[in-house]
């Protein structure tokens, strides 16, 4: 148990947070939305009602879709694109996909290396891009999920107000659904283009996001 | 490399029920 403790802290600390951050949600969303309901002149919603609702899921997977897809173009941009001084670049000679000897595959493999990285072929091609494979999936099926429960949500609020619900396709193009993605993506871009470039001449001592306190500015590719 | 690869899978399956749960909150609602 301490041993899992301590190899997973990282991950247990963000777990936790999301836990509590998503129950917190609830709540706040649950007044909100009764706020919303009285508002409206109709009953509020118990607890259970209201995270069972669209309007719930709508809200939790629009969050969820912008921070996977700002995980997927990052880690698919930071291939080809250089940010010079950014510990979050690569060094301009490194840009691309790399040799098989720095990629450690191929006839570099190591008796350690994952089995689909020794496999050749079809495996290590798959391998070799899974991690932004699954960012991009996880996207594309948040974003199909906020699609769904968005049209629900919307629907349900079109009959509260005695007009006609649309059909899926009508809400892909509608107002409600882009502006719940592009508010989340504009926040997410805004946020990682920064981080890059601040953390070309700010430091934060002892983090593997930052250069070393006394790297010089120009210095890529070096964390501390 | 056993507990980190227990913490992988719980992160999958957190995203996996989440994922399940929104789409069939949608699709009965809609």
């Amino acid at each position: 148990m301490k041993a899992f403790v301590r190899d997973n802290a990282l991950g247990l600390a963000f777990g936790a947070a999301f836990l509590l951050t998503l129950v917190g949600q609830s709540l706040a969303g649950l007044a909100d939305f009764n706020n919303q309901q009285l508002a409206d002149g109709t009953d509020p919603v118990g607890y259970l009602d209201y995270v069972t609702s669209s309007s719930f899921a709508v809200d939790v997977a629009e969050n969820w879709q912008s921070e996977y897809l700002q995980f997927f173009l990052y880690v698919f941009g930071t291939i080809w694109l250089f940010q010079r001084g950014s510990p979050e670049s690569k060094p301009i000679h490194q840009l691309g996909r790399e040799s098989d000897r720095d990629q450690q595959t191929g006839r570099h493999v190591t008796d350690g290396s994952p089995a689909w990285a020794k496999a050749g072929g079809w495996r290590t091609a798959v391998f070799s891009r899974s991690l932004g494979l699954l960012m991009g999936t996880i996207f594309l099926l948040c974003w199909l999920a906020q699609s769904i429960a968005g049209w629900a949500a919307y629907n349900s609020e079109q009959l509260g107000q005695r007009e006609d619900p649309i059909d899926w396709v009508s809400y892909l193009g509608s107002a409600d659904f882009w502006n719940r993605s592009l508010q989340n993506w504009q926040s997410e871009l805004l946020a990682v283009g920064s981080f890059a470039v601040l953390a070309v001449f700010l430091r934060q001592r002892g983090s593997p996001e930052s250069k070393p306190v006394g790297a010089e500015p120009g210095a890529t590719a070096t964390s501390g | 490399m056993r507990n980190v690869r227990a913490m992988f899978v719980a992160y999958l399956v957190i995203i996996a029920v989440g994922l399940g749960y929104f789409i069939t909150l949608g699709v009965l609602h809609r």
